[in-house]
């Protein structure tokens, strides 16, 4: 199936959930945003199942203020 | 015709010069600014032009105050900010440069939002001075706010940002910007600040650490109504250490990101 990660296409498995998404790209996710079809998902949501077309967007925020 | 002068609607007669309004009616000006460029030459006035003259002296009234602050700021856009609300949550390196800048432009009203107080390791970035050591953080930039720009209003909230105080805090901001430390922690406050406050725009950073080259920095929108300021990649947990100079670059760029969004972009051009 077909979805887009922060603009860029991406093929990925039928019934992938973010996390297992996220995983495979070895993003960490306690430090990351996720936005799925502009809507922010909380740590607890990630198990949600993508879908074909899904606009997925990921901010990774790496320490220092 | 009508110009502005030190704040107040003014008539004058066509013809009327910078210099000759000065000589008139403020004779200690040491420094005349026309339509916010400091000029040394005479100028012919044309109706609408803002001029403000500044005098060598101990704080003038607040309306000629008011006027000064305002007077180096691009063009028209002192009302706009004055009447904006900001809210930043934490008020370490990013969180005080940032207010002090925010300040200095004239921002109406900033909500400053921070559990910690002054500590001597604070200094080498954050924008506290030696006598505010132990002050909440939040009470220390109020203070040094006062001492900029007086007509900035600034709300401390001596405490944590959690996900649900979000919206109460913020309540009313135009703009909130991210300016925690930690990784988790500013992850978790984009999260709860798009989640409770969905359309108010968030401007937060990433990528600050080090010393890198600051041209590395750079603000975008990663998504709609979520800013972003940094390199994306230079993290304090791989012992880079955190400066002066790549955090106020960041909060330089979060400022700048501020305005233009108060400003509806159009700042950009301004």
């Amino acid at each position: 199936m077909d979805v887009t990660l922060n603009e860029e296409p991406l093929t990925t498995d039928e019934g992938t959930d973010v996390r297992t998404l996220l995983a495979s790209l070895s993003i960490p996710l306690e430090s990351t945003a996720v936005e799925v079809n502009g809507r922010i998902l909380d740590v607890e949501e990630l198990d949600r199942r993508l879908e074909d077309g899904d606009e997925i967007f990921v901010v990774r925020f790496v320490g220092g203020g | 015709m009508r110009v502005t002068v030190n704040g107040k609607q003014t008539r004058v007669a066509d013809g009327t010069t910078l210099h000759a309004i000065a000589r008139d009616r403020h004779p200690r000006t040491h420094v005349a600014v026309l339509n916010g460029l400091v000029r040394s030459e005479d100028a012919l006035l044309r109706d609408g032009d803002d001029v403000v003259l500044l005098a060598r002296a101990p704080r003038p009234p607040d309306g000629e105050l008011r006027a000064a602050l305002a007077a180096r700021n691009a063009p028209g856009v002192s009302a706009r900010l004055g009447s904006s609300t900001v809210g930043i949550a934490g008020c370490g390196g990013l969180g005080s440069n940032l207010a002090v800048i925010l300040a200095r432009c004239g921002v109406g009203t900033l909500v400053v939002v921070d559990p910690d107080v002054v500590e001597p390791a604070n200094l080498n970035r954050q924008h506290f001075l030696l006598d505010q050591l132990g002050m909440p953080k939040v009470a220390a930039v109020a203070e040094l706010a006062a001492r900029i720009h007086p007509f900035v209003r600034v709300r401390p909230v001596f405490g944590r940002i959690e996900p649900g105080n979000v919206r109460e805090t913020f309540a009313g901001c135009d703009v909130i910007a991210e300016c925690f430390d930690a990784a988790a922690e500013k992850a978790a406050t984009a999260r709860a600040v798009r989640r409770s406050l969905p359309g108010v725009p968030l401007v937060a950073v990433s990528g600050i650490a080090g010393c890198g080259d600051a041209n590395d920095i750079v603000t975008r929108e990663a998504m709609a109504g979520m800013h972003v300021v940094g390199d994306g990649r230079s993290d304090v947990a791989d012992g880079r250490g955190i400066m002066a100079p790549r955090v106020l670059v960041a909060a330089g760029h979060q400022a700048n990101r501020i305005v233009q969004l108060l400003l509806g972009r159009a700042g950009e051009e301004v």
